[in-house]
């Protein structure tokens, strides 16, 4: 049976010229990085845009990669600071406001009662759209880290590394992020009791 | 009577960060306090949903349009690297030029002639002294300074 080869090998081989190593990595990790990009920037359209933009930035900077980090969070690192820069220029913090999120889900509740044979898809949509704009809510900071414990399940330990920051922080971050997040979804915890 | 909720130690239990110890303390906080369990399922709910809504998936030409940009990029950047190195080879010549001309003009200059006051001419026959009633009293440097020594 032939093995897949490991990031490191796959690193190596791009190293001498081999592009289709390069190939095998975004196919690796595009799923990844574009989930990332969309749960903390809340904007589909961006995604192919920007996650294209991870990857040129993976191409130009890998020859230079030392593994002193594991591939996967060498790129997300890149992906994470791309979405903060990202935020940070378009200053995304408008997101949504708490009046305009409460009059999404009262609109969502009238057409649920207008349409009582609505499909499945459309409210499994509605339900997605209610939890990643409650995380466009956050401040930069905690949605970052509650993206990567949350959707990457990472540990405390990988997040620090991949921000640059301390446990304690990541620990602090987690906590608040989750605070906010249930003040924003009470209405919808609500509705599932 | 007022209960003290362990509410930061809720979010370390809902991602299995605490001691044993610690864990325990909380495990015996939940068999007893609804309000607490209630977080911790909510919690869990989020991270469910969370998963759930990522599901963005990229066009199956994805990895092909990467690979394009980036080529492009490179390319770019070569191109802008060498009109760079043959912009900064311009300059130089030019510079190279300039001071030369520079030099050589200064080299060049021709000395400014030296002005004599008729009163000084003594011997209008002297060939010199014709010269400078010839030229409104002004003889160049060179002529001034072999005059002057052979006389």
């Amino acid at each position: 049976m032939e093995h897949s080869p490991d990031d490191f090998q796959l690193v190596e081989a791009f190293r001498k010229g081999d592009e289709k190593a390069f190939e095998e990595i975004v196919r690796r990790y595009q799923r990844q990085v574009a989930n990332i990009i969309y749960l903390t920037l809340g904007n589909r359209q961006e995604v192919d845009d920007l996650s294209q933009e991870v990857f040129i930035r993976v191409y130009r900077s890998l020859g230079r990669f030392q593994f002193d980090a594991s591939l996967y969070s060498w790129i997300y690192r890149i992906a994470v600071n791309l979405c903060i820069d990202e935020v940070r220029r378009r200053k995304i913090r408008k997101a949504v406001s708490l009046e305009f999120f409460t009059e999404n889900r009262l609109e969502g509740e009238k057409r649920s009662k207008e349409r009582p044979t609505a499909s499945d898809d459309v409210l499994r949509e509605e339900k997605k759209k209610v939890v990643v704009d409650a995380l466009q809510k956050l401040s930069p900071v905690h949605r970052t880290v509650i993206v990567l414990r949350e959707y990457e399940d990472m540990s405390y330990e990988e997040i620090a590394k991949t921000l640059h920051i301390s446990t304690q922080a990541v620990k602090s971050r987690i906590f608040r992020a989750r605070e906010e997040l249930r003040k924003s979804l009470k209405d919808y915890f609500k509705e599932r009791v | 009577m007022k209960t003290n909720h362990p509410k930061r130690l809720l979010s370390l239990y809902a991602d299995d960060e605490l001691t044993a110890e610690q864990r325990q303390e909380v495990t015996d906080h939940l068999a007893s306090c609804d309000s607490c369990r209630r977080s911790v399922e909510e919690m869990r709910a989020v991270r469910v949903q969370i998963r759930k809504a990522a599901d963005v998936s990229l066009p199956d030409n994805f990895v092909y349009s990467v690979l394009r940009a980036a080529r492009s990029e490179q390319e770019e950047t070569v191109v802008w690297l060498s009109t760079e190195r043959f912009a900064r080879n311009v300059v130089v010549a030019l510079s190279v030029l300039v001071l030369t001309l520079i030099g050589l003009g200064t080299f060049l200059r021709p000395e400014p002639p030296v002005r004599v006051d008729r009163y000084l001419i003594t011997e209008p026959s002297d060939t010199l002294a014709g010269q400078v009633l010839g030229t409104q009293g002004e003889i160049p440097k060179d002529v001034m300074v072999y005059a002057a020594l052979t006389k």
